[in-house]
């Protein structure tokens, strides 16, 4: 999938490179569109799961320490980027607290006013979704289950949940699932936050 | 911001109620595909346009896979500190 993305990406960038500056403002507008279909659509896919959102009753307040350990420690992460590249720190911690969900993240920041961080934010985020893909089996045989969970962050609701209840157990997937969409409920709400 | 939401919400309130046939649900997941590969296209028909981001490519490529690596190694450690935690108390149950 991610491949799938990044040539999507690449086919986009290409076409923006040849087309007149004119269509900018439609651009603009088309992504804006697509980005609500997405959100309602992912909204829908959230909803259909009563049957896991009863369960995160039944698990209690203790399920919410993956999900906001994940937040935290990719805060963490933004903020020891912003030391190692010499960045904005409002912005590094913009651009993790994207936690994987690569086509939100990246649209807020551009919306926002600020392209390059937008960019970055998409491509980093992409990244960390194909750097899940690699680190999960190592994390569910080398460390422990909720470890695997850890670098999924926001994706662990679709693209990358197949891979971790392939490596781990299926107690461990319905957690997985249940932290990826309370991450993926806390993007839009954290990135505007320091943006 | 509020729009995003609002649109959420709104979906996540058709989901949560059933209001979709199966075979809607079905369509869906295929178009959230076709939305998300249109967003990508039109993301990179921006970033196309935009002189800067593409002078700047690659300081960019690596700046995106910095953020990317210490995001996952801090979520990998928080969690790897929670995880004694968390598991402790599942024991006592």
């Amino acid at each position: 999938m991610s491949i799938v993305i990044l040539l999507t990406l690449a086919a986009g960038i290409l076409v923006g490179i040849f087309l007149p500056q004119d269509f900018g403002g439609v651009i603009e507008n088309l992504s804006s569109i697509m980005l609500l279909l997405l959100i309602f659509s992912v909204g829908i896919d959230i909803g259909l799961n009563r049957e896991v959102l009863r369960r995160i009753k039944r698990l209690g307040v203790r399920i919410l320490l993956i999900p906001l350990g994940i937040i935290a420690g990719s805060l963490l992460g933004g903020a020891l980027a912003a030391v190692v590249l010499r960045s904005d720190l409002r912005e590094s911690l913009a651009i993790t607290s994207g936690l994987g969900w690569y086509s939100l993240s990246g649209i807020l920041l551009t919306e926002a006013g600020n392209p390059v961080a937008g960019s970055i934010s998409f491509l980093s985020n992409v990244i960390r979704e194909m750097i899940t893909f690699v680190a999960v089996p190592f994390l569910a045989s080398h460390m422990n289950a909720y470890c695997a969970i850890a670098p999924a962050g926001a994706t662990a609701m679709d693209t990358t949940l197949a891979i971790i209840s392939k490596h781990t157990n299926s107690q461990t997937a319905v957690i997985a699932f249940v932290s990826g969409i309370i991450c993926t409920m806390a993007v839009p709400v954290l990135v505007p936050l320091f943006c | 911001m509020a729009k995003i939401i609002v649109v959420l919400a709104i979906g996540f309130l058709i989901g949560y109620k059933n209001i979709l046939t199966e075979k809607g649900v079905k369509y869906n997941a295929k178009l959230q595909t076709v939305w998300l590969m249109l967003l990508v296209f039109f993301m990179g028909i921006s970033v196309g346009q935009n002189g800067e981001v593409i002078s700047n490519l690659p300081v960019i490529g690596l700046k995106a896979a910095v953020y990317a690596v210490l995001a996952v190694l801090g979520s990998i450690l928080v969690i790897r500190l929670l995880s004694g935690l968390l598991s402790e108390k599942e024991e006592k149950k």
